[in-house]
């Protein structure tokens, strides 16, 4: 009976289409169409356009409804011819639905799943999640100026067992620009919302940069939150910082002059790419991106010094902690490191810059994943 | 001209094979199986028929973005073609090169080409090796009214005069380049170009194929004689959109309609050889028949036919000499 029935589905249109709307039906259920005949509008990005049937037949079902946005392939209505009966329809339709959810579950698993956009209190982060499983979740907090693709090459690997969130501060990435105060101690409250907003009571943080002073923070205020932390070249153990990155990262505004800044971040100079380097401005020149980022800079290190220091709240910590750091990082000194307590354990890097997550990866992760065993 | 019975049914079955191979991937490429882009030739079937006819394997073609007709015309099989365009390993450049890319130099085609513009060169240089070789072949570049006003289709215009290579440069006319009218973006008229150039300028009603062909032979003999490049002006109409999914917005109301009832080459076709008694139209339907069931089956077998693997990845990227 499936040979006389036709399904109609969302078309692709174009070289891109992924998705679309169905702006409306111009014929009823039950009438009859002829191959070809235009039968709905649908709408796209670029483009809005008549969809041509691609049969002879009585539309004998529409599935869906006007202003419905649907990925290419999904099923539209249901072409047969009278003789054909409701049953058969009705399985063909469920047939069809079940084979389409399942070919789209493949194509997209958990960890390639689209960031999706929070909000807590006035703002709105975009968060990426990824993994499920029993064991206490992971939260990776980035540094100035970065945003959650920092964990591209870590997030997956501790996902295996466990639920895990990345998310842009606010003033980066997807997320709402306003900084509030730029306070380490401000990102931390957002930070502490967020966590319950995702219904998640205790997390290992792993927090890089920047973030680790918002890490620390976080713990001296909620340390039921904090399970562990795990910190990459972090800021609010000392006072120096290299300025010229800061400040030229802030100022750099097109290529020539932000890549010569983003070459203090790592020891291997052709990790920066020129996509990176054309997304970080793409990114600043969004409205109140650049503010966002003078607040921080001001209110976190004025003067050309870090504003901080919560060496005192590490050595207090009560739960399992770390501190990651390449030898040869030029915006924070891993020197910051030393004289803490010998229950924190320092893992070294050699010929590795301030992302270390990045440029040693596999070495990164494997720290990662034994601190939050 | 008289012509022969035999190209007469050849003729029919490329112009009915590309028809049929176009509405068809009109509603494939809809469900999204397909990848990339397609930009379908229905309407112009014609123009690349009646030119092809003039040609043979010795010959070269270029093609455009639109060029699966001189594909067809030229003698590619359909089936390695539908294979091509789904990507799979099967098709004629192995999966790899898609709907603007097949090309089959075994036959002179160099292939459909994503770059608007970008045939008359490839084929100044094809010319210049038969010229060179003296192998008797002539090079055609297939272009549209929008590529007419490429530097690159200018240059060799150029180029292939001051060389006097056995070059035909073939202006399909469609009206548009992409959404944009002939009228407004061509400056002058294809016909003062060639004259700018010194060039010998034929042109034809491109829906008509017996024009096509006549036009065709005059000027494709003109270059294989030895005396120079030629340009050949077809006017024609699209039936599609520039691409699969561009809704049309700016073709007057019921201009496409009126093309596809008064201009459409298949019918015209048919008229022409009842009412001068040249075919019985009943051999026509025999051909109509097999080109749908060949059509058919080409879809079924590149469905089912499988995809390049990684390791295929590097095949084909180097030419050795």
């Amino acid at each position: 009976m499936t040979d006389l029935i036709t399904p109609i589905t969302m078309p692709k249109f174009g070289l891109a289409m992924t998705e679309g709307k169905i702006t409306s039906w111009n014929i009823p259920s039950g009438a009859q169409v002829e191959a070809g005949q235009e039968i709905a509008d649908i709408e796209t990005t670029k483009i809005t356009n008549g969809y041509e049937s691609p049969a002879s037949g009585t539309l004998r079902r529409q599935i869906a409804t006007e202003g419905e946005t649907l990925p290419v392939g999904a099923l539209l209505g249901v072409l047969a011819e009278p003789a054909v009966s409701d049953a058969d329809i009705d399985a063909f339709i469920a047939k069809f639905q079940a084979d389409f959810s399942s070919d789209n579950a493949a194509d997209t698993p958990a960890d390639h799943a689209e960031p999706i956009m929070v909000s807590v209190g006035d703002l709105t982060l975009r968060v990426q999640e990824a993994g499920q499983g029993d064991a206490t979740p992971v939260l990776f907090i980035h540094g100035f100026g970065g945003d959650l693709s920092n964990w591209m090459l870590n997030q997956n690997a501790l996902s295996t067992d466990r639920r895990t969130v990345a998310f842009d501060l606010p003033g980066h990435g997807g997320s709402s620009k306003n900084v509030g105060d730029g306070t380490p101690a401000g990102f931390a409250a957002t930070t502490a919302a967020l966590l319950d907003k995702l219904g998640i009571t205790s997390v290992h943080v792993v927090a890089h940069s920047l973030g680790g002073a918002i890490a620390l923070e976080l713990a001296k205020t909620c340390p039921q939150k904090v399970a562990s932390l795990s910190l990459i070249a972090p800021a609010g153990l000392g006072q120096s910082i290299n300025m010229d990155f800061i400040e030229g990262f802030i100022s750099a505004d097109r290529r020539k002059t932000l890549e010569p800044v983003l070459n203090y971040l790592v020891h291997d100079k052709t990790l920066i790419s020129r996509k990176m380097v054309e997304d970080i401005i793409r990114f600043k020149r969004l409205d109140g991106a650049l503010q966002g980022l003078q607040t921080i800079a001001k209110a976190c290190f004025p003067n050309g010094r870090q504003a901080e220091d919560l060496r005192s709240v590490l050595a207090s910590f009560a739960g399992p902690a770390q501190i990651i750091w390449g030898e040869a990082d030029e915006v924070l000194s891993p020197n910051d490191a030393k004289n803490l307590p010998d229950t924190i354990p320092v893992t070294l890097l050699p010929q590795t810059g301030h992302m270390p997550q990045l440029e040693k990866a596999a070495d990164v992760n494997a720290a990662l994943i034994k601190l939050a065993k | 001209m008289q012509i022969a019975h035999d190209i007469l049914l050849r003729s029919y079955r490329s112009m009915r094979t590309i028809r049929d191979f176009e509405e068809r991937l009109h509603v494939e490429f809809a469900t999204g199986e397909i990848p990339g882009f397609v930009h379908l030739y229905c309407g112009e079937e014609a123009s690349a028929v009646g030119v092809c006819a003039h040609l043979s394997d010795t010959d070269t073609i270029a093609s455009t973005h639109r060029g699966h007709g001189h594909c067809i015309a030229k003698g590619v099989g359909v089936e390695g073609m539908m294979a091509e365009i789904y990507g799979r390993k099967t098709g004629v450049c192995h999966g790899k090169g898609g709907s603007m890319h097949i090309a089959d130099l075994s036959l002179g085609m160099l292939g459909a080409n994503g770059i608007v513009g970008g045939g008359p060169p490839l084929i100044c240089g094809a010319a210049l090796s038969h010229k060179v070789l003296k192998d008797g072949g002539v090079a055609v570049a297939f272009y549209g009214d929008g590529a007419s006003n490429e530097g690159t289709t200018l240059e060799s215009l150029n180029l292939a005069m001051v060389w006097q290579l056995p070059a035909v440069f073939v202006c399909e006319d469609n009206g548009y380049g992409e959404a944009t009218g002939a009228s407004y973006a061509c400056a002058g008229t294809q016909k003062a170009r060639a004259a700018g150039f010194g060039m010998p300028y034929f042109d034809c009603d491109g829906t008509d194929f017996f024009a096509v062909h006549e036009a065709a032979g005059q000027a494709i003999a003109h270059a294989r004689a030895g005396h120079g490049p030629v340009m050949l002006h077809v006017h024609l109409a699209r039936w599609y959109g520039h691409f699969e999914g561009d809704a049309m917005t700016y073709r007057a109301n019921g201009e496409v309609a009126r093309e596809r009832s008064e201009h459409d080459c298949l019918q015209n076709f048919r008229k022409h050889v009842t009412e001068t008694s040249l075919l019985d139209l009943s051999a026509l339907d025999d051909i109509d028949s097999n080109v749908k069931d060949e059509i058919e089956a080409a879809v079924k077998a590149a469905k089912n036919a499988p995809l390049p693997e990684p390791a295929d990845l590097q095949a084909d990227v180097y030419v050795s000499y």
